[in-house]
């Protein structure tokens, strides 16, 4: 994932280094969590592969809210035994995530691998706003959806 | 607490690319333990992790491993 996200190798590595050394600062922390391990440390190693994008930019790009939350704190992580769920189906999920539209698979790799935010991905592919919007929020309850019956989960109202 | 106008911005919240007025509001939910949000966060949470794994894996020189274990373990 990093070296799909960052310019070289070489910067892809440092990354890594950083985001586990910052994992070995948080182990006691983590430890006490009933939160996927492996769920946080790939969203702190694209957060930190983000920073770096963004620090690259003139002017450096800001931060969006709530990126600071997602690292520093666990409550949103989902339990292990999800994960393990979702990586026992792994290969039917991946091909699910291949049967998006060719639009809005292009909208998801921007705003994953690079944390485009709605705005600079309907400049960048030159579209109104709107489309970029209902393009990636489509993907993202296209994938929720088949996620949940491929899982077998529904979300509670609660 | 009634959420559910946020059911479509929880991925998009962990991407770091929902507007800036919508995060926040996440954000906030987050911070009060709210139940609802933090209850999809998780699951969109899962679908953020399916892309990360959707991407294609990089072979890593094999020193990174010793050249890690030596600056976590300096910690």
């Amino acid at each position: 994932m990093l070296r799909q996200m960052l310019p070289d190798c070489a910067l892809a590595e440092e990354v890594l280094s950083e985001a586990f050394v910052k994992l070995g600062d948080n182990a006691q922390l983590l430890r006490q969590q009933d939160g996927s391990l492996a769920v946080w440390f790939v969203a702190l190693a694209r957060q930190l592969a983000l920073d770096r994008l963004r620090r690259a930019t003139d002017p450096p790009a800001p931060t969006p809210a709530g990126a600071d939350l997602l690292v520093e704190t666990f409550s949103w992580l989902p339990r292990p035994d999800a994960l393990l769920q979702l990586e026992e189906r792994m290969g039917l999920l991946k091909k699910v995530v291949n049967q998006l539209p060719k639009s809005q698979r292009k909208v998801v790799e921007m705003a994953f691998l690079e944390g485009c935010p709605e705005a600079e991905i309907a400049t960048r592919l030159g579209m109104p706003l709107a489309r970029a919007s209902t393009e990636l929020r489509a993907a993202m309850s296209f994938l929720r959806q088949r996620l949940r019956a491929v899982l077998g989960i529904w979300t509670a109202n609660i | 607490m009634d959420c559910q106008h946020l059911d479509e911005s929880y991925e998009l919240f962990l991407l770091g690319t929902l507007p800036a007025r919508e995060a926040v509001e996440v954000s906030e939910h987050v911070e009060r333990g709210c139940s609802y949000c933090l209850e999809h966060l998780r699951e969109a949470a899962l679908t953020v992790y399916l892309l990360s794994q959707t991407v294609r894996p990089a072979r890593l020189d094999p020193k990174l491993k010793s050249q890690v274990l030596r600056q976590v373990g300096k910690k």
